[in-house]
């Protein structure tokens, strides 16, 4: 009789039953401080995190300020977005709350409209800017993070005595990988006031590029993010907020009394006459063109 | 005879399933003598038009983003990068200088909107302008008088932002005793360097909330990416002050309180130069 006996049942040794129903499992999601990172974290089955204090267990769990933990992010990473959530709030919430609180001689209807305008050039800015401006960032961000990956894992390897394989530099930016360089050779020098100095210089330049090239979309997109709110105003406001600006009565014999004056003025400089005389010579008075009121009655 | 012992534990079976499972999504072959019609569904499913165009439009952000990535070094890498960032590496303003230049765009566009304007005629054209420019040279003074005047207040908040998050009040109390001496102390340095000569010139401390929260970070988070994140968001912090003071003046003070009075001024020099004009005559 022959007796084919599979022994090698793992599971009994383990503790984390649960991981084994579904590979994906084994990466925690419970850990971390933000929830998109934390899949990313691997955790060791037979230890959990790796040591530390009780506080910073406790800060990694704290979800109490989670959508300011989200904005504080999204302004970093998004500095034209950001800016713009910051227009959208002010220009979508408080100033139309303004608005509607002020007294004034304003009727409601006029008041509606302002605020309309405002919640409207808000949502437009903020809509625009992000479209525009995030593909553009986390292109920046890709290539920031890149050099930073693997410099991180040289400087590492040297601090620690490691043997990590950094990840590859994917784009050629050789003013940026010059300031890697040089902190990877501060790195291996000995730490003197000067080094930690050039240090900080290095890092400031390097985030102070990311910045630079992330805000500069801000100059490139006021132009037309200011010609597509103009545009887009009306038609937001009409289709979405079912408000629409009141047309001023037109006065086209005020405006037609205008142009007469105005020739009269013109005739009276090409003579040269002082004003009084020239119009007493017709008993000419300006300023009843100016009562005039109204229609053609 | 054969006797096969299965020992394997139901738990094993379940995770062996899941391999198998997978597996069989991806090994099959189609059997095209066995069931033609499943074939027929698999395929019509495959080239569902609606799953590949929402495919497609998923994958736009990411293309846009690699073509991003791809522009950035032939943009960016060159010697005026260079050298500029070697000469603002002094600058924590740089945000700020930013959001000003931003704005002085969208008001330059205005001003020659206005300048460009038919409707009105010449003095009230150049009278606006001149309003819209004085307007923005004022507000963006205040803005950053108002950025300025809120920092010390704003490295608190960092502070205690830090102090929440990470459940520790003696981190904020640390702050704020630690700041507290440093501004003290700059004021004597200030003093002291008023009177020696370069050499002997000494740096002031540092009252920045963020280089204070990253010194001590090492103590509660262990894992550099967990301090990488969270220091993201204490930089963020001054970001967010700078956002929401320029907002708050380019878009809540300025429409709210300082458009109507600047107009009401730009009618009354209007009409008195009008007067002036006729008295002339």
């Amino acid at each position: 009789m022959k007796i084919n006996s599979i022994s090698n049942d793992f599971t009994l040794k383990s503790g984390y039953l649960e991981v084994y129903k579904d590979p994906h499992n084994s990466k925690d999601t419970s850990v971390g401080l933000c929830g998109k990172n934390n899949k990313e974290y691997n955790v060791s089955f037979n230890g959990g995190l790796p040591i530390q204090s009780e506080a910073a267990v406790n800060a990694i769990k704290s979800k109490k300020m989670k959508a300011l933990d989200w904005l504080l992010k999204f302004v970093k990473d998004h500095n034209v977005s950001g800016s713009a959530l910051m227009a959208l709030f002010l220009a979508g919430v408080l100033r139309p709350l303004t608005i509607m609180a002020l007294p004034g001689k304003k009727d409601k209807e006029d008041k509606i409209y302002a605020s309309g305008h405002s919640i409207a050039s808000g949502l437009i800015g903020f809509g625009v800017s992000t479209v525009l401006t995030t593909p553009w960032d986390n292109g920046v961000m890709s290539v920031m993070q890149n050099y930073q990956k693997h410099y991180d894992t040289v400087i590492k390897n040297i601090k620690d005595g490691t043997n990590e394989e950094p990840e590859p530099l994917k784009y050629k930016f050789d003013i940026l990988n010059k300031r890697y360089e040089r902190l990877v050779e501060i790195a291996k020098e000995q730490g003197t006031k000067a080094t930690a100095l050039e240090k900080r210089m290095l890092k400031k330049q390097i985030d102070n590029m990311g910045l630079m090239m992330k805000n500069i979309t801000e100059w490139a997109i006021a132009v037309p993010r200011s010609i597509l709110t103009i545009a887009l105003i009306p038609p937001i406001l009409k289709y979405v907020f079912g408000v629409e600006k009141k047309k001023s009565e037109p006065a086209p014999v005020k405006k037609h009394s205008e142009e007469v004056l105005n020739n009269v003025e013109n005739y009276r400089k090409m003579t040269g006459m002082p004003s009084k005389d020239f119009y007493s010579s017709f008993r000419f008075e300006p300023k009843w063109f100016n009562q005039a009121k109204g229609g053609n009655n | 005879m054969q006797v096969l012992m299965n020992t394997v534990s139901p738990k094993y079976n379940t995770y062996n399933n899941f391999n198998n499972t997978n597996k069989q999504q991806y090994n099959q072959q189609p059997s095209f003598g066995a069931n033609t019609d499943e074939v027929v569904i698999k395929v019509v499913k495959k080239s569902n038009f609606l799953k590949k165009t929402i495919t497609a439009i998923k994958s736009v952000p990411k293309k846009l983003t690699q073509a991003s990535a791809w522009l950035v070094p032939k943009l960016f890498d060159n010697k005026f990068m260079d050298k500029l960032s070697v000469k603002l590496q002094n600058s924590d303003n740089l945000f700020k200088h930013f959001l000003a230049i931003g704005s002085a765009i969208t008001s330059g566009m205005y001003m020659y909107k206005t300048l460009q304007n038919d409707k009105l005629d010449k003095d009230r054209k150049n009278t606006l302008a001149v309003n819209q420019f004085l307007t923005f040279v004022l507000s963006t003074a205040g803005a950053y008088a108002i950025d300025g005047s809120i920092n010390d207040w704003w490295q608190k908040m960092t502070a205690k932002y830090a102090a929440a998050s990470l459940e520790d009040k003696t981190l904020l109390d640390d702050f704020v005793k630690e700041f507290k001496e440093a501004k003290e102390e700059n004021k004597k340095i200030k003093a002291f360097n008023k009177t020696a000569s370069a050499a002997d010139k000494k740096d002031l401390k540092s009252v920045r909330a963020d280089a204070f929260i990253k010194d001590r970070l090492g103590k509660y988070l262990v894992d550099a990416k967990d301090r990488s994140l969270f220091m993201d968001r204490i930089k963020g912090m001054s970001f967010l002050k700078s956002m929401l003071v320029f907002a708050l003046v380019y878009r809540y003070i300025v429409p709210v309180a300082v458009t109507k009075p600047a107009n009401i001024l730009c009618e009354k020099y209007l009409a008195h130069k009008k007067n002036e004009e006729k008295d002339d005559d």
